[in-house]
């Protein structure tokens, strides 16, 4: 093969590595995330966290308040989804401890019933924590779950749920310096 | 404050940023004196890692004084010189409690982006892109340090600052891609890549017992410093035939374990703009694993290649023809900081790790774009550049 041959070769090579990359990439990153996680803490300690409403609240986010009615239901408020304020009743209707807690919601838009189950993980990983919901088609809720998960997650196990931080850098400032690097 | 940030591909700047402040109750503030560049950098600025975004600040690498703490700090006082590691462990996930603390659960505040590249998302650090969660870095005059707990470690009275800072992440990855390397008596070790990770896996896999280590590089200046400092053999690939020169150095075998401490960014004979405009027009810049490929090919028959250089994406023409036929055993990963940072203290305050020839350049913070200018082109002997926030 001549030096220009060599040269178109090589070039073609790289042509095809780099359609090999694009394919994979396309491929990547299509996929919904089921709401389920798994906490490094005991399904009692798990189950106790969720079960106290209240305590709960504090960790979701978009919920204002919640005031418990009796052992069976609570008020809702919600800010920060849709309307300015959602507010519902929720009853819970099943209540396994340390399994399962199902409940139901009323409300148009955030209307679901809803049930969360906590099996202990195998080896020593700790609580296997499902949601299931049911909601009206095309509901916010199922949207906000996996987000949700994780906060209760972190807050059982790292105490805190990590805030992103300041970042209201102004849209152009003068560099002091700059340039290349 | 004054802090450098990304300003686009290729560029840094120094820009007026606001002030880092407590925002989670085991927060601390640190009064940066010192941050070095690391070739992690190079691929953020260099464009190769998602999620960067203009005014990202960049650093993490660093020593400086606790100035504040928020309410659930335990360990640490206002006052106290630390060296912070980079990655951010909760302390309290399955991986953090099984010391896999770079592998953190929690700390990611947005874990959508390394979810959709990764299948699941990795611990959150400083000073990188959004895929590690976006935080603030330390090329800054103070930064916010979450876990704090964690991340952030005393500096032993009898060690300079300039060793120190490298106790946060050069060491500790040198560190670690030497253990799992699972040195045995005998074993040769050959290192890719002479840049500070590179030249501390060699220093460690010394001290890990290895009967030989070789590092690999083209940079003169860098191969001679590793001779010097770390009593290591040196090939310089541009004028050897590396493959060649390990089989003659171990009769034929092999090194038993081969380190990769080069990165996406390999040197390949072609550069960053051989893929031209095609992969300009196509968005991706296809990572290089040149040196990923050498080691796979290099290593003896059932030996181990460590992956300490940092990749992101897609990398081509993986040999996993060798990797199989050879029953090689392939081990990789961002260092887990709060496992291996006191590890490589101890190690230096013994005398055994050695880390302050590493600093070639220190200038003020001001300098930034003339530092990393300096390194990326391993110019004037450039092996790192510290920044100095406070001048
Ligand atoms: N795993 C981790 O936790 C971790 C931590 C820090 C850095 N890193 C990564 O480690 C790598 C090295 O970091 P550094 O600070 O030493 O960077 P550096 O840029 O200073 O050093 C890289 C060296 O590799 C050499 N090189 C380039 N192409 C080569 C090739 N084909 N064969 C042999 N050598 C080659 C360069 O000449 C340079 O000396 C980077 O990829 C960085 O992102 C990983
Ligand atoms: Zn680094
Ligand atoms: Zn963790």
């Amino acid at each position: 093969m001549g030096v220009a041959g060599a040269a178109v070769g090589y070039l073609g090579v790289r042509a095809v590595r780099l359609m090999a990359a694009v394919r994979a990439g396309a491929e990547i990153g299509v996929r919904r995330r089921p709401p389920a996680v798994t906490i490094h803490r005991p399904p009692t300690e798990v189950y106790a966290f969720w079960r106290d409403l209240p305590n709960l609240a504090r960790t979701l986010g978009h919920v204002t308040r919640v005031d418990e009615v009796d052992d069976r239901r609570s008020r809702w408020v919600l800010e920060g989804i849709g309307p300015a304020r959602v507010e519902f009743t929720l009853e819970i209707v099943r209540d396994e401890p340390p399994r399962l807690i199902e409940w139901r919601a009323g409300d148009e838009l955030l209307a679901h019933q809803g049930r969360v189950e906590f099996t202990r993980a195998p080896g020593n990983r700790g609580t296997e924590v499902r949601l299931h919901v049911a909601g009206p088609p095309g509901g916010r809720i199922e949207d906000l779950l996996y987000g949700e998960l994780r906060r209760v997650k972190q807050t059982l196990e790292g105490g805190e749920v990590l805030a992103v931080g300041r970042r209201d850098l102004p849209a152009r400032v003068p560099a002091a310096t700059g340039g290349r690097a | 404050m004054k802090a450098l940030c990304w300003e686009g591909v290729g560029r840094v700047a120094v820009r007026t940023v606001p002030d880092p402040r407590i925002e989670n109750d085991r927060d601390a503030i640190v009064r940066v004196t010192a941050s070095s560049v690391c070739g992690s950098d190079l691929h953020l600025i260099d464009g190769y890692v998602p999620g960067m975004r203009v005014g990202d600040v960049l650093g993490h690498e660093f020593v400086g004084e606790v100035v504040e703490t928020g309410p659930e700090v335990r360990t640490l006082q206002v006052g106290e010189q630390v060296v912070v590691g980079p990655t951010i462990g909760c302390g309290g996930c399955w991986f953090c409690d099984t010391d896999q603390w770079a592998l953190c659960d929690n700390t990611n505040p947005d874990p959508t982006l390394p979810e959709r590249l990764w299948g699941q998302s990795p611990a959150a650090a400083l000073g990188s892109s959004q895929v590690a969660g976006g935080l603030a870095g330390s090329h800054a005059e103070y930064v916010r340090v979450p876990f704090a707990d964690y991340g952030a470690y005393r500096i032993p009275l009898d060690l300079t600052p300039e060793s120190a800072i490298y106790a946060s992440d050069a060491a500790p990855t040198g560190w670690m891609a030497a253990e799992m390397c699972d040195i045995h008596g005998g074993d040769i070790v050959a290192v890719w890549g002479a840049g500070a990770v590179g030249q501390l896996a060699a220093r460690a896999a010394a001290v890990l017992g290895a009967e030989r280590v070789v590092v690999i590089d083209r940079v003169t200046d860098r191969l001679a410093t590793a001779r010097d400092n770390v009593g290591v053999d040196t090939l310089d690939y541009t004028g050897v035939d590396v493959q060649e020169a390990l089989l003659e150095l171990t009769a034929g075998r092999g090194p038993d374990a081969c380190i990769e401490a080069v990165g996406m960014e390999a040197d390949d004979g072609v550069g960053p703009d051989g893929h031209g405009w095609a992969g300009r027009l196509l968005g991706v810049r296809p990572e290089r694993p040149t040196a990923v490929r050498e080691a796979i090919l290099a290593c003896r028959k059932g030996g181990t290649v460590a992956l300490s250089g940092a990749f992101a994406g897609l990398a081509d023409g993986f040999p996993l023809g060798a990797l199989m036929h050879k029953g090689l055993t392939l081990r990789s990963g961002q260092q887990h900081a709060q496992k291996y940072l006191p590890v490589v203290l101890d190690q230096m305050a013994r005398g055994d790790i050695r880390a302050d020839y590493l600093t070639t350049h220190s200038m003020p913070l001001s300098e930034g774009p003339r530092g990393y200018d300096l390194f990326r082109r391993r110019a004037d002997g450039c092996l790192r550049v510290i920044f100095r926030p406070q001048d």
